[in-house]
């Protein structure tokens, strides 16, 4: 336990770097920022948060450079004279996010297509299939550095690095002239959670509760096809189901119960055989021979001595269905999300 | 295994337990049965014969589990005889 407490660190250390980094800054080009933390006290894996500090210093320096506007700008927007920029930390299921958000200038998606073709990132014909949301995401790749400083997405590849090594996601959203906020979320690899013991054909599965929305006896669930996806109807509302024998190549026997569980804004049922009560888990990794499986935490010994994986609802819906690989990154783009195949380890 | 024998340099042999069942991991290489729990400690076990390309017929009694500086794992074996000094 003692080791793990020390493991554990608050972001706060991270965080506290922040307002002198935006001060200097903002001073030297004239330009004035507010900041504004929030969930200090969230704790993650202490090398996580050296890794990070980096990369964070850097997207700081970039919303402050870039995004945020000069005070006479602002003020003609109609914005107050200050630029707020909001970095944020909080635990959602088994994962920790981080959200750096502003409320300067948004980015230019054209900017960003234009750059993306001319650094060879990607292609006019792959630019053309993807989603406004997977154009920015390319904001990310390594190969969109600091080179041109005229434009206002430049370098952020750095916080890709970290992102890479590690497994964890990163989302950015830009409302036009409302700014830009850029989400990374990484997997606690090390902690106790508490979680909804379940089982799925047959094995033994943790579900964090954190993310547990609500469960629904398998004999009131409305179970039903729409364009050949399973959902779920609940007081009216379509829920997605996860399909475990395509995620988890599980073959469920029957359905118990069905979990409903809430990702970011969204909500997936899970159909469950069974339910084994709730217990608080210690994660373990499932160390090098595993390398990283989607949808997989990890696992944990319960009090009996058997043996739980602990499902990641984050990977279980992220699952490639709709990626294609990006061979100069070596990731995937998902539905507008670029996550990374973390390289394994001794390999 | 299958009739033939092996031997296993003891240094790398950590312990031999009674077969336990596996609990298998989605997606993971089919040479990989799943993990086991040891005494708190999670290890993987690995399908030794198919990694030696025998064709398995008898149902494997033992897991060995070796050790090397990085990591440990356990190999399912049929028997185990003993120990002998090879020069």
């Amino acid at each position: 336990m003692a080791v793990m407490k020390t493991r554990m660190q608050p972001v706060k250390k991270l965080f506290q770097k922040f307002p002198r980094v935006a001060r200097n800054l903002s001073g030297m080009l004239g330009k004035e920022v507010e900041l504004i933390t929030e969930g200090e006290n969230t704790e993650m894996d202490k090398s996580l948060i050296e890794k990070l500090e980096e990369p964070l210093i850097h997207l700081i320096r970039n919303v402050v450079d870039h995004s945020i506007e000069p005070p006479d700008e602002r003020e003609k927007l109609g914005k107050p004279r200050a630029g707020q920029i909001k970095p944020k930390a909080y635990y959602q299921g088994d994962r920790v996010f981080i959200s750096v958000e502003d409320n300067g200038r948004s980015i230019d998606v054209k900017k960003v297509k234009a750059k993306a073709i001319e650094k060879g990132i990607a292609t006019k014909d792959q630019l053309e299939k993807m989603t406004e949301k997977e154009i920015l995401s390319l904001v990310f790749s390594p190969g969109f550095s600091t080179a041109d400083r005229i434009s206002e997405v430049s370098g952020r590849g750095v916080v890709m690095d970290v992102v890479m090594r590690f497994r964890s996601t990163v989302d950015l959203f830009s409302e036009k002239g409302k700014g830009t906020r850029v989400v990374m979320s990484f997997l606690l690899t090390i902690g106790i959670i508490k979680s909804l013991l379940v089982s799925l054909g047959g094995r033994l599965f943790a579900i964090p509760i954190h993310s547990v929305l609500e469960i629904v006896s398998g004999d009131d669930a409305l179970i039903s096809l729409v364009s050949g996806e399973e959902v779920l109807i609940l007081r009216g509302n379509i829920i997605p189901l996860i399909n475990f024998v395509e995620v988890l190549g599980i073959q469920t026997q029957k359905v118990g119960f069905v979990v409903v569980v809430l990702i970011g804004n969204r909500r997936v049922a899970m159909a469950v055989e069974d339910m084994l009560g709730d217990e608080k888990v210690v994660i373990k990794p499932l160390g090098k021979f595993f390398g990283d499986v989607e949808g997989i935490s990890g696992a944990t010994i319960t009090g009996d001595g058997s043996i739980g994986l602990i499902s990641d609802p984050v990977g279980l819906v992220r699952y490639p269905k709709d990626c294609h690989q990006d061979n100069k990154t070596a990731g995937f783009l998902c539905g507008g999300r670029a996550f990374w195949i973390a390289s394994k380890e001794g390999a | 295994m299958e009739g033939e024998l092996f031997g296993l340099p003891l240094k790398k042999v950590l312990e031999m337990l009674r077969v336990i069942e596996p609990v298998p991991v989605p997606f993971s290489l089919p040479l990989i049965k799943g993990i086991i729990n040891v005494r708190g400690e999670l290890i993987p076990v690995l399908d030794l014969k198919s990694i030696l390309n025998l064709r398995p017929t008898k149902k494997e009694e033992r897991i060995i589990i070796l050790e090397s500086p990085r990591r440990k794992a356990g190999v399912l074996v049929d028997d185990v005889y003993g120990v002998i000094r090879l020069n």
